[in-house]
């Protein structure tokens, strides 16, 4: 298992698992999740219709290609990407704040790797800024960005 | 007196997720080739990671 960033994620969910990961199961925090699916989600019906300023991502895509995107972002196939309970993880996820100049999702992205030993790999180097790489090696955590 | 949007919540309570749900089972399926691409396509080429930083803009708990 491997704990990803939503760069890896997202096509790890529609079926495109990314090459240099091939063969391994990827895993989402639940705040990356939510941040990610935050980004793609249908605006839906009536007041929230004007709040969906991310909806053009997806505008790109069919109705039903959009369909099972949605479903796809609830509940994503566990052979390919599972979301991380973020319950276990919420005092550790605590702890790590309360030391490190890091967000609530850096945090809890963190104390997945803490907790179960996963290697984190990032597509994108924004993923890890310095404060993370930081807690990274403090923590000895397997972290690496893979552009 | 606050009336209730019953349609908003219609939808919102359409979003939970209900796991081992034979519905939810039934409609999940490949995307086509083009819409996974195009997915593909914008998790790298920093279109996603855009409407990332502008949720992170406003909300710091959920920035990189």
């Amino acid at each position: 298992m491997i704990l990803v960033d939503e760069y890896f994620a997202l096509p790890a969910l529609v079926g495109h698992s990314p090459a240099e990961l091939a063969g391994e199961v990827l895993a989402l925090t639940y705040s990356r999740a939510y941040r990610l699916t935050r980004a793609l989600l249908d605006p839906g019906p009536g007041r929230l219709a004007t709040r969906g300023r991310f909806t053009r991502l997806v505008e790109a895509l069919s109705t039903a290609d959009q369909l099972k995107l949605h479903e796809r972002l609830a509940d994503p196939d566990p052979a390919a990407l599972t979301i991380v309970d973020p319950r276990p993880l919420i005092r550790t996820a605590g702890a790590i704040q309360n030391t490190y100049a890091v967000s609530l999702l850096q945090a809890e992205t963190l104390a997945a790797a803490v907790t179960t030993d996963w290697p984190i790999r990032f597509a994108a180097h924004e993923s890890a800024p310095e404060p993370v790489r930081r807690a990274a090696v403090e923590l000895g955590l397997d972290l690496a960005t893979i552009t | 007196m606050v009336l209730v949007d019953r349609e908003l919540r219609d939808w919102l309570r359409s979003l939970a997720v209900h796991h081992h749900d034979d519905d939810a089972a039934a409609v999940r399926g490949q995307l086509s080739d083009e819409g996974a691409a195009y997915l593909e396509r914008i998790a790298r080429d920093g279109t996603l990671s855009a409407a990332l930083a502008e949720i992170a803009a406003t909300e710091p708990q959920l920035a990189d």
